[in-house]
C-alpha cells in the first residue's frame, strides 16, 4: 500500500474517533461501566481478580491502564473490596476519590475508543484483501460511521473489544488458509486469546475458529487454477473501459480475470497442487518470499516426530494451545484458566429474576428467540442491509476457494446470531455486536461490483453512502438509542426495543443541563441510574406510585424509556405499568432516553405545548382504571389500594361541584370500601347522604322493584348501587320498612352506626313491632360505636329480604 | 416422468392433503367456534331455501355484516348430504382444502414442471397455516382455492386462445369475488401479469378479452348492485376492521409496523389469535420456513429467467398480504390465507435447489437430490402434525377459544329439555352456537320472555328449569319459588352469575300478583334490554 493508499483509511479512523471522542463527553456513566471501570483499575494496581469475575478481565484492565496515571486513592479497605462487591465498590470509587468521576470516565473509555480503531484496522486489511482497496475503504466507512459500533466504542463495556479481536482472531485465519505459515496460526491462537479474555462471548469465536478449520479439514484442497473470491462476482454489464480495469485490478485488486494472469504464482504447478498456498488470492498483494516459507505448517500435511498430520488439525492445536495459555496468563497466572471457569459459570449473577424482556409490543421472563434478529435488523442503518442483502446476492458457489471465503464471511455473522437464540438475556443489540463487522466485511462485495457497473448503479450507490452517513451524522452524539427507518428511527425506537438498546443512564448531564435551563419549581424522576443523581447535582424526588397511575400537575416528571416500556415500575411495585406512552404526549425528549412530562388539567391549557392537557374526567378515569385490577389481583398491594381510594375521592369532590350528586356517592362509596379509616372520606360520604337532591325515578317502577334491585347489588357486594337502589325506593314509598331496615345495614356496614340507627329507629316509628329494627338496635347498642369512630368491619346487622 | 408418474404424484399428494384435513375431524378443533355457528345458521337457512342471498346480511343469525355467500351455499350442499351439524362445517373446509391442494399441484405443474408441483403440494398437503383453516368453518378458506382455480383458467386461456377459454376464465376470476374480501387482492397480483402477457405477446386478442370481460361482468352482476344498493352492508366489514388505520394519528407509521408484522408472521411471530394459531408461534415450521427464504431467494436472484413464472410467485406472495397489513388483529393468517399458495411453491423451489445441487454434485452428492427433500417433507409433515394435531388441538386456550365449555353446557341444558321445560335467558337461548347445535338436537328450549314463564301453564306441565345470569331474574325466581332447587351454574363474561334451577311442577305457581307481575316484567323487560343492547354490536 503507499503512501497516498493510506490517506483515505486514516482519515476514516479520524472521523471515526472524533465522532466517538466529540459524543464520548457528553455521556454520563452508563449501566455496567460502574463494575467495570472500577474492577478494571483493581486488575492493573493490584493484579487481584476477584471483581466482576462474570466478566473476563482484558478489557477491563485496559480502561484501568490510563488511570494508573493518577493519584487515585487505594484499593485495600475501600467499601466492597473485601466482600468483593464490585457495585459497592465501584460507586465509591468513582464518587468519593481524588479526582472527579468525570474525568475517571472519560480517562477510562479512550481505550475503548482505541480497542474501536484497531477493529477498523483490521477490518479493512481484511475487507482490502477480500475485495480490494477501495472496496475495503468504502467497508471502513461503513465502520466508521456504524452507529452502534460506535455507541459502544465510547464505553467501558466489552463487547466492542471482544468484536475486535474476534476479527482479528478470524482475519489471522483466513490469512492462514491463505499462506498456510505458521506465523499466521501462531498470531491467531493469540488473538483468540485476547477475545476470550475480552468477554465469554469469545467462547463462540472459538467454536468458531474450530468449526473453519474443521471445514478446512473436510473441503479438498485448492484447485491450481483457484482465482480471486472477487472473480466469481457476476461481473454485470462489460465495462466500457477494460484498460483501466485491467489497470486497477493489478493496482487495487479489482480484477474481472483469473489471478494468476496478473499475478503469476510463485511455486511449479506439481508443489501447487499440494501447497495451502498454491495460489496468491489476492490480487495486489504480492506474495511474499517469506523465510517462512519452511515453515513446518506450510502444505496440506505436517509431519511431526514421524507423524503425518493434516495441517488444519495441527493449526488447530497450535491455536486452542496458545489461546488457553495467554488465558491462563491474562486471567492471574497460575490460576487463570481455573478463574476463567469460575467466572463463566456467573454470567448472569447480575440477572434480576424479576426482569423480563420486552420487544415490539410483548413482554417475556424467558426471552425471545428471534430478539436479536429483529434487534439487528432495526438497529442497522438500513442502507447497510441493503448493501448485506446485495451481496448475498453477488455469491457465486461455483468454486471452492469462493466458498471458503464466504463461509468466513457469513458463518461468524450467523453463528453470533445463534448464539443470540440461545441468549435469554434480551437487553441489547450489543450482545450480538461481533456479527456486525462481518455484516460490513460482505458489504464490500457490492462496492467491488458496482465498480464495473453503469453509472446510475454509481449514482445510487452514492445516494446509499450519503443516507447511511446522514443516518448517523443525524442522531450525533445519541449513538446508543439509534433505531434505522424500519422502526420509525430514534423516535419510535422505544416501541420495539428497551434497555441498553435506547436508555443505558448516558443522558444525566443532558438532562442537568435541561433543568439548569427550565428550572422547574418540583422533578420527580424515575429512570435507570447506574449511580445516584445527586452526584450530577440533579435535585430530585423520586416518582412513587401515586405519580405513575395519577401525575400530578405543576409537576416536572422525567420518566426514562426502559421505565416507560417496562411491564413493572420496579421491583417494588409488581405489576405496575406506566402505560404513559399510550396515553400521553411528552413535552420534551432528551438524547430519545429520557422523557419529560409536564400534565395540565386546565382547559385553558389544551394548545399549550408546555403541558400535556389531561380533561379531568379522563385523568381520574385512568387512575382508577389502571388501580382496579391492580388491588384486585393483589389486596395486599396497600399503597395502590391507599391511592386509589384517593383517586375515587377526589372524583367524588369532582362530580359533586359538577352536580352529578350520583356519581359521586357511587365514588365516595368506593372510596369508603377501600380505605374505611379515612376520616376525611366518611365527611365526605355524609356531606354528600346529606346534599343528595331527589334521585329520578321510573314512576313506573314500584318501590318493591327497587328494592328487589337493591338486593341483587347488595348481594354482588356493590354497596354504592344497592344504596342508591334503596333511596330510589324510600323516594316511591318512604314507609318501606325493608328498604329502611337494609338501609341502615348498608349504612352501619359503611361504618355509620348513627345513619344506621336513625334509619332502624325508622323502621320501629313505622312498624314499632319490627323484630329484625329491634335486634340490630340492640346489637348497635352493645357495640356503642360513635358515628365518626373508625368501624372498619361495619356494624353487624340483620337485613330482610324483600 | 411418465403419466403413471404424475397420476401417482397427484394422489400422494391429494391423500396426504385428506389425511392433514379430515383426520379427527369430529375432534379437533374441539367445540364450536361462534363465526362458525353463525355461518352454519345462514347456511341452513340457504339449504332449507329460506333465502338465497347474494351477500349474507342481516339474516338468520345475531351477526350483522354482510358476508360473501359462495361458502354458505357449498356448506347448505354438505347440510343436505350430512346434516346440519358441526361436522357438516367443517368437512365443508376440509373438502374445500383438499381440492385446493390438488389444485395447486395442477397449477404448480403447469408454470414449474411436475417435479417441483409435487414438493409444493406435498408442502400445502402439510402446512399448519393452511391445514388450520381447511378444518374450521370460514369462508376465508376459499380463496386459496379460487387463487388457484383463477390461475388454471388464465393458464388455459393463455395455450388455448379461445373463446370459451375466455369465458371460462371470466367466470372464474368473478365468482371469485363472492368468496372473501380478501379475493380483492388478487386482480391487483393478476394484473401486471397480464400486462405483461399481452407485451410480450404483442397481441391484443380484443375478442378473448371481450369475452373475459363479458362473462366476468355478468357473474359479478349481482354482486355489483348489491354494493350498489347496499354499500353501507356490503363495505361495513371492510371500514369496520380498517378502522383502526384509518383513525390513526400517524398512518404511515401503523402501516410501516403492521407490514413487518406480516411479513415476520411467516417465520418469527405469527398470529396471537388462539383460534387461529398456537399463539405468536410462526405461521411456517422451521424447515418450510427456511425452505422459503432460499426459495426466495433463489426466485430473486434468477427472476430474469423465466419473469413472468418469478413475478408471479413474488406477486402472488406479496399482494395477499394486504389485507392482513390494514386490517386489525395484525397478523392475520386468516386474511393472508391467499399468500399461502406462493409462500408454498417458493418454499418447494427452495427445497428444489437442492434436489438441483444435488444432481449437480457428481456421484458423491447424487444421493441427495432425492433423500434430502424426501426427508425435509417428511419432516414438515411431523413438526405441523404434533404442532397442530397434539399442541394446538390439545391446547386449554383452543378448547376455551372454540367455546368447548358452551357446547357441552347445551347437551347438558338439551338433556334437561328431554324431561323437564327449559326456560333460558335470550343470552343463552339466542347464541349462535346453541341456536346451531339445536339444528340438529332440535331440543324444545323456550326463551324467558314475559311472566308467562314463571308459572304453571296447564296440565301438561313438566318440572320447569330456569337457565339464567339475569341477577334481576334469579332475584324473582327465588322470591316467587324460594324452595327451588339449584341444578348448577355457569359463567357468563367469566362471572359465575348464571344459575340453572329447577322448580317441581306442583310448586309452580298459576297465576302471579299484579306486584309481582309487575316486578317480573320489569326484570324480563330489563333482562330483554340488556340483551339486545349487548349483542348490538354482532
Amino acid at each position: 500500500m503507499t503512501r497516498g493508499q493510506l490517506l483515505a483509511p486514516a482519515l476514516l479512523l479520524m472521523a471515526f474517533c472524533g465522532l466517538a471522542v466529540s459524543s464520548m463527553y457528553g455521556d454520563s456513566i452508563t449501566g455496567d461501566e460502574v463494575a467495570h471501570l472500577a474492577s478494571g483499575y483493581t486488575y492493573v494496581e493490584t493484579r487481584d481478580f476477584r471483581l466482576n469475575t462474570q466478566h473476563p478481565p482484558l478489557i477491563k484492565a485496559l480502561a484501568g491502564l490510563p488511570l494508573l496515571l493518577l493519584n487515585l486513592k487505594p484499593v485495600e479497605g475501600s467499601p466492597g473490596w473485601d466482600n468483593a462487591d464490585e457495585w459497592t465498590y465501584g460507586r465509591d470509587f468513582l464518587l468519593n476519590n481524588t479526582r472527579p468521576q468525570w474525568l475517571l470516565v472519560f480517562l477510562a473509555r479512550l481505550p475503548m475508543v482505541g480497542v474501536g480503531v484497531l477493529m477498523g484496522i483490521f477490518l479493512f486489511l481484511w475487507a482490502k484483501r477480500l475485495w480490494g482497496y477501495w472496496p475495503g475503504v468504502f467497508v471502513l466507512f461503513l465502520y466508521a460511521f456504524e452507529p452502534n459500533t460506535l455507541a459502544h466504542t465510547r464505553f467501558v463495556t466489552t463487547d466492542v473489544g471482544v468484536s475486535c479481536f474476534t476479527v482479528l482472531t478470524l482475519y489471522l485465519l483466513w490469512r492462514f488458509t491463505r499462506s498456510g505459515t505458521g506465523r499466521h496460526a501462531v498470531l491467531c491462537g493469540g488473538a483468540l486469546g485476547l477475545a476470550l479474555l475480552s468477554k465469554y462471548t469469545g467462547v463462540v469465536t472459538a467454536m468458531l475458529v474450530a468449526a473453519l478449520l474443521l471445514v478446512l479439514l473436510v473441503s479438498r484442497q485448492p484447485s491450481p487454477n483457484a482465482r480471486n473470491l472477487s472473480d466469481g462476482l457476476p461481473s454485470g454489464r462489460p465495462s466500457r473501459r477494460p484498460q483501466k480495469d485491467a489497470a486497477s485490478s493489478g493496482r487495487a485488486g479489482n480484477t474481472l480475470k483469473p489471478n494468476h494472469t496478473t499475478a503469476p504464482p510463485e511455486e511449479a504447478p506439481s508443489r501447487r497442487i499440494r501447497s495451502w498456498h498454491s495460489v496468491p488470492y489476492v490480487t495486489g498483494i504480492e506474495p511474499s518470499p517469506s523465510p517462512l516459507a519452511a515453515e513446518p505448517l506450510r502444505g496440506w500435511h505436517v509431519r511431526l516426530t514421524g507423524w503425518c498430520f493434516p495441517a488444519p488439525l495441527a493449526a488447530g492445536l497450535l491455536i486452542a494451545l496458545l489461546a488457553l495459555a495467554l488465558v491462563s496468563v491474562g486471567f492471574g497466572f497460575p490460576k487463570g484458566l481455573a478463574n476463567y471457569y469460575r467466572g463463566f459459570t456467573k454470567i448472569y449473577a447480575d440477572f434480576n429474576p424479576k426482569w423480563e424482556a420486552f420487544l415490539w409490543g410483548e413482554y417475556s421472563k424467558t426471552g425471545f428467540r428471534y430478539y436479536y434478529v429483529l434487534a439487528e435488523l432495526w438497529k442497522t442503518p438500513l442502507p447497510a442491509l441493503l448493501f448485506f442483502c446485495s451481496a448475498l446476492f453477488l455469491i457465486r458457489l461455483d468454486e471452492q476457494e469462493r466458498r471458503l471465503d464466504w463461509t468466513f464471511v457469513l458463518l461468524p455473522f450467523a453463528a453470533f446470531h445463534a448464539a443470540g437464540v440461545f441468549n435469554h438475556a434480551n437487553i441489547g443489540v450489543r450482545h450480538i455486536l461481533p456479527a456486525f463487522p462481518f455484516l460490513l466485511l460482505a458489504c464490500g462485495a457490492v462496492a467491488q461490483w458496482v465498480a464495473a457497473q453503469r453509472p446510475w448503479h454509481k449514482a445510487v450507490f452514492a445516494l446509499l453512502c450519503v443516507w447511511y452517513a446522514a443516518g448517523t451524522l443525524r442522531v450525533y452524539p445519541h449513538f446508543l438509542p439509534y433505531f434505522n427507518e424500519l422502526a420509525g428511527g430514534p423516535e419510535q425506537g422505544i416501541s420495539y426495543l428497551d434497555d441498553s438498546n435506547v436508555e443505558w443512564g448516558q443522558d444525566f448531564y443532558r438532562l442537568k443541563r435541561y433543568l439548569e435551563a427550565a428550572k422547574p419549581p418540583t422533578v420527580r424522576i424515575e429512570a435507570f441510574q447506574p449511580i445516584r443523581l445527586e452526584h450530577y447535582g440533579i435535585a430530585h424526588e423520586r416518582m412513587r406510585l401515586r405519580d405513575v397511575v395519577w401525575p400530578e400537575a405543576g409537576v416536572t416528571y422525567i420518566a426514562g424509556a426502559s421505565y416507560l416500556q417496562r411491564n413493572s415500575l420496579s421491583n417494588e411495585y409488581p405489576g405496575v405499568r406506566f402505560q404513559w406512552l399510550q396515553r400521553y404526549r411528552p413535552v420534551h425528549k432528551i438524547g430519545w432516553s429520557l422523557y419529560v412530562y409536564r400534565f395540565s388539567m386546565d382547559p385553558a391549557d389544551e394548545h399549550n405545548p408546555a403541558v400535556f392537557f389531561v380533561p379531568k374526567a379522563k385523568w381520574y378515569a385512568d387512575a382508577i382504571e389502571t388501580l382496579t385490577p391492580l388491588v384486585g389481583s393483589q389486596p395486599e398491594f396497600h399503597e395502590a389500594r391507599r391511592v386509589l381510594a384517593e383517586a375515587h375521592s377526589a372524583r367524588a369532590s369532582w362530580r359533586a361541584e359538577r352536580g352529578e350528586w350520583e356519581a359521586a356517592l357511587l365514588d365516595v362509596v368506593d372510596a369508603i370500601n377501600l380505605n374505611a379509616t379515612v376520616p376525611r372520606y366518611r365527611a365526605q360520604f355524609r356531606a354528600t347522604i346529606t346534599r343528595l337532591p331527589a334521585l329520578p325515578v321510573d314512576d313506573a317502577v314500584p318501590a318493591a322493584v327497587y328494592f328487589s334491585e337493591a338486593e341483587v347489588h347488595f348481594r354482588s357486594h356493590d354497596r354504592g348501587p344497592a344504596l342508591l337502589a334503596l333511596l330510589r325506593c324510600l323516594q316511591r314509598n318512604p314507609n318501606h320498612v325493608e328498604a329502611h331496615l337494609n338501609l341502615g345495614t348498608v349504612f352501619g356496614q359503611l361504618g355509620f352506626p348513627r345513619l344506621a340507627r336513625s334509619e332502624w329507629q325508622r323502621c320501629l316509628a313505622i312498624n314499632p313491632g319490627f323484630v329484625p329494627a329491634q335486634r340490630n338496635l340492640a346489637r348497635l347498642a352493645s357495640v356503642a360505636p360513635r358515628d365518626g369512630a373508625p368501624a372498619p368491619a361495619g356494624v353487624p346487622a340483620e337485613t330482610r329480604a324483600p | 416422468m411418465t403419466a403413471v408418474c404424475r397420476v401417482f404424484l397427484l394422489v400422494v399428494v391429494a391423500l396426504l392433503a385428506a389425511f392433514f384435513r379430515l383426520h379427527q375431524l369430529d375432534r379437533i378443533p374441539p367445540g364450536l367456534f361462534i363465526d362458525e355457528a353463525q355461518d352454519g345458521l345462514d347456511a341452513r337457512a340457504i339449504q332449507r331455501g329460506q333465502r338465497l342471498p347474494v351477500m349474507i346480511d342481516i339474516g338468520e343469525g345475531v351477526k350483522g355484516r354482510s358476508r360473501e355467500p359462495m361458502f354458505h351455499y357449498l356448506m347448505a350442499g354438505v347440510f343436505a348430504a350430512f346434516g346440519p351439524t358441526v361436522r357438516s362445517i367443517r368437512l365443508t373446509s376440509a373438502v374445500i382444502g383438499s381440492a385446493t391442494v390438488v389444485v395447486f399441484f395442477l397449477v404448480c405443474e403447469r408454470f414449474v414442471g411436475l417435479r417441483t408441483a409435487f414438493l409444493a403440494g406435498a408442502l400445502l398437503a402439510v402446512c399448519r397455516w393452511h391445514v388450520t383453516f381447511s378444518r374450521i368453518g370460514l369462508r376465508a378458506i376459499l380463496v386459496p382455492l379460487w387463487i388457484g382455480l383463477t390461475l388454471l383458467a388464465l393458464h388455459a386461456l393463455a395455450r388455448r386462445r379461445t373463446g370459451w377459454a375466455a369465458i371460462v376464465f371470466g367466470i372464474t376470476f368473478g365468482l371469485g369475488f363472492y368468496t372473501y374480501y380478501a379475493y380483492w387482492t388478487v386482480p391487483v397480483a393478476l394484473a401486471p401479469l397480464l400486462v405483461l402477457g399481452i407485451w410480450r405477446t404483442r397481441a391484443a386478442h380484443a375478442r378473448l378479452a371481450g369475452l373475459g370481460v363479458g362473462a366476468f361482468l355478468v357473474v359479478t352482476a349481482p354482486l355489483i348492485g348489491y354494493a350498489v344498493t347496499k354499500p353501507a352492508y356490503y363495505f361495513t366489514r371492510v371500514l369496520e376492521v380498517t378502522e383502526p388505520l384509518r383513525l390513526a394519528e400517524d398512518r404511515s407509521a401503523v402501516l410501516r409496523d403492521n407490514l413487518q408484522k406480516v411479513l415476520f408472521m411467516m417465520h418469527l411471530r405469527g398470529d396471537w389469535v388462539e383460534t387461529y394459531n398456537i399463539a405468536y408461534r410462526p405461521l411456517l415450521d422451521p424447515i418450510m420456513g427456511v425452505a422459503f427464504l432460499v426459495g426466495l431467494f433463489v426466485v430473486l436472484k434468477t427472476i430474469r429467467d423465466d419473469t413472468p413464472v418469478k413475478l408471479g410467485m413474488l406477486l402472488f406472495w406479496l399482494v395477499p398480504l394486504f389485507p392482513a397489513v390494514v386490517s386489525t388483529e395484525v397478523p392475520s393468517g386468516m386474511r393472508a390465507l391467499g399468500a399461502v399458495l406462493a409462500t408454498c411453491l417458493i418454499a418447494a423451489v427452495g427445497l428444489n435447489v437442492v434436489t438441483e445441487l444435488g444432481a449437480q454434485g457428481g456421484q458423491r452428492w447424487r444421493w441427495t437430490a432425492g433423500a434430502v427433500p424426501a426427508l425435509a417433507l417428511m419432516s414438515c409433515g411431523a413438526l405441523n402434525y404434533r404442532a397442530y394435531f397434539i399442541e394446538w388441538g390439545r391446547s386449554e386456550a383452543v378448547a376455551r377459544a372454540y367455546t368447548v365449555d358452551v357446547v357441552r353446557f347445551f347437551a347438558y341444558c338439551a338433556d334437561l329439555a328431554d324431561r323437564h321445560d327449559v326456560y333460558m335467558s335470550p343470552y343463552v337461548y339466542h347464541s349462535p352456537n346453541v341456536r346451531f347445535l339445536n339444528l340438529d338436537r332440535q331440543a324444545p328450549l323456550r326463551l324467558i320472555d314475559g311472566d308467562t314463564a314463571f308459572t304453571a301453564a296447564g296440565a301438561d306441565d313438566r318440572d320447569r328449569v330456569f337457565v339464567c345470569e339475569a341477577p334481576g331474574i334469579n332475584a324473582v325466581i327465588e322470591k316467587l319459588y324460594p324452595e327451588h332447587e339449584t341444578l348448577g351454574n355457569y359463567a357468563v363474561y367469566g362471572a359465575h352469575s348464571g344459575r340453572i334451577v329447577r322448580i317441581a311442577k306442583q310448586r309452580l305457581l298459576a297465576s302471579l300478583t299484579a306486584e309481582q307481575r309487575q316486578e317480573s316484567a320489569y326484570w324480563v323487560n330489563k333482562m330483554l334490554t340488556d340483551f339486545r343492547e349487548r349483542t348490538r354490536k354482532w
